[in-house]
């Protein structure tokens, strides 16, 4: 009888413990079934300022191999980039070509690309007496907060030769690897630490109300804004580039990726939240979004 | 009858200095191997390749490569290799966390898979000095874009990306 007992006891035992495994397993495939997205990264030509990326590309042979090479790095390592060149075509026609200001075109670039991040590519040809050699430059940097997140330089051994092509080809192929891998580690700190977005607060023409508006219990509106910044960052972790009467720059805060239930973070979400923390302070405001870039008007 | 039992009396008496022989020869050869960072790069390597020269420790030939090899490894996954295409640990920013907690995983690949991601591998001349110094130095040109792709499909890092 007590033999029974004990062998009872031990089947629910192991019952317990394969409804455990099967539902702990469960959970990490519900997790890892949804994929976190990933960035767009565009690779770019690095222009002087009187020079348009257009003019760059058509002009610089060199320039465009760099860029092939680095695009075909990232397609090794499965991670597609976004064709400059189709995003160009694109935008032909559109009012990117209506400006007159080369950075400002860039700009407009990087942001109808949509892009989350892109890589400017500078090639330089050096020559001397002991031989000809190319200098690289890659540069990784976020489209909407403007951080860098990678730098490599190489150059390439000199030879007595004017087949720059070669030369670009060697000098890249030998700093890809361990710029993606710096790259890399950047992906690792978002994975840990959040992503970045940066956020502008700005106020309609007619708005009564401005940044120095203030509460009953004598907060400032910046002040109220800085606390709900506090509390909703991904770590508490953000930086007010500088605050005026009629605007707040946020140039950088972290989000996490992945909400606390596995779901991938939406900007769209935080946005909202924060519109509707404004709401209860009794502030009407419109958005837009532009990527990782957010734009809040208080009217 | 005789000689058999002084023969029996004899290896009984033998039998604890043979092993004490034994064990301090398999502590000897154990001390001899080490891992160290004495792995440098010899020149620069078209992408997905690193070509190093790594220095192997032991009393034995075979011990004193299979150190180097171990060594050059290591040093890739844990620390990276200076001015190469792996300047930074292959294992990330938390390279001792991530060897720590697949320890076992890593220990099978050092002992069978290893050898895999070797493309060419010169041993200089083996030469047992001293325990501080190494006694060979291994030239290794290493398919680093295999090794890599290897700890990816064992989930030991992710694939790149976010």
């Amino acid at each position: 009888m007590e033999k029974r007992t004990i062998m009872i006891s031990k089947i629910k035992f192991i019952l317990v413990l394969l409804m455990t495994v099967t539902l702990s397993t469960t959970g990490i495939s519900q997790e890892q079934k949804t994929k976190k997205i990933q960035p767009k990264i565009m690779v770019i030509p690095y222009t002087p300022a009187d020079r348009s990326i257009a003019d760059e590309l058509n002009r610089n042979d060199l320039s465009r191999l760099a860029i092939s090479r680095v695009k075909e790095a990232f397609d090794k390592r499965n991670f597609p980039t976004v064709d400059l060149n189709a995003k160009l075509k694109l935008l032909q026609n559109d009012r990117v070509m209506e400006l007159e200001n080369q950075a400002s075109i860039k700009q407009e670039l990087i942001e109808l690309s949509g892009a989350d991040m892109y890589i400017e590519t500078e090639t330089t040809i050096n020559r001397s007496n002991g031989g000809n050699s190319v200098t690289i430059i890659l540069s990784a940097y976020d489209a909407f907060t403007g951080v860098s997140l990678a730098n490599k330089s190489g150059v390439s051994p000199r030879f007595y030769t004017e087949s720059f092509e070669k030369l670009v080809e060697k000098a890249v192929s030998e700093m890809t690897d361990d710029f993606m891998n710096t790259l890399q580690l950047r992906f690792d700190d978002m994975n840990a630490n959040g992503r970045m977005l940066a956020m502008n607060i700005t106020f309609s023409e007619d708005s009564e109300y401005d940044m120095d508006y203030e509460f009953g219990d004598l907060d400032l509106l910046s002040d109220k804004i800085e606390d709900w910044l506090e509390n909703n960052s991904y770590g508490s972790y953000y930086h007010i580039q500088g605050v005026t009467a009629t605007k707040m720059i946020v140039d950088e805060m972290r989000v996490p990726l992945k909400t606390e239930n596995g779901k991938n973070f939406r900007v769209s979400k935080f946005v909202q939240k924060f519109r509707k923390y404004l709401k209860k302070l009794g502030l009407d405001t419109s958005r837009d979004l532009q990527g990782g870039r957010i734009f809040i008007t208080i009217q | 009858m005789q000689i058999n039992q002084i023969s029996k009396v004899t290896s009984l008496k033998t039998l604890p200095l043979l092993l004490l022989l034994f064990v301090s020869l398999i502590v000897f050869s154990c001390k001899t191997s080490k891992l160290t960072g004495e792995t440098m790069l010899i020149e620069p390597s078209p992408s997905g390749q690193l070509y190093v020269l790594a220095g192997g420790y032991g009393n034995m030939k075979e011990a004193s490569v299979n150190n180097a090899i171990q060594n050059a490894f290591m040093n890739i996954l844990l620390q990276g290799i200076p001015e190469s295409n792996q300047s930074t640990p292959l294992l990330g920013n938390n390279a001792q966390d991530v060897y720590a907690s697949n320890r076992g995983f890593f220990d099978k690949l050092f002992e069978n898979d290893i050898e895999r991601f070797i493309l060419d591998k010169k041993v200089s001349n083996f030469k047992f000095l001293n325990l501080n110094e190494p006694s060979t130095n291994v030239k290794l040109k290493i398919n680093l874009n295999a090794f890599r792709s290897h700890l990816e499909q064992k989930g030991i890092i992710r694939a790149f990306g976010l």
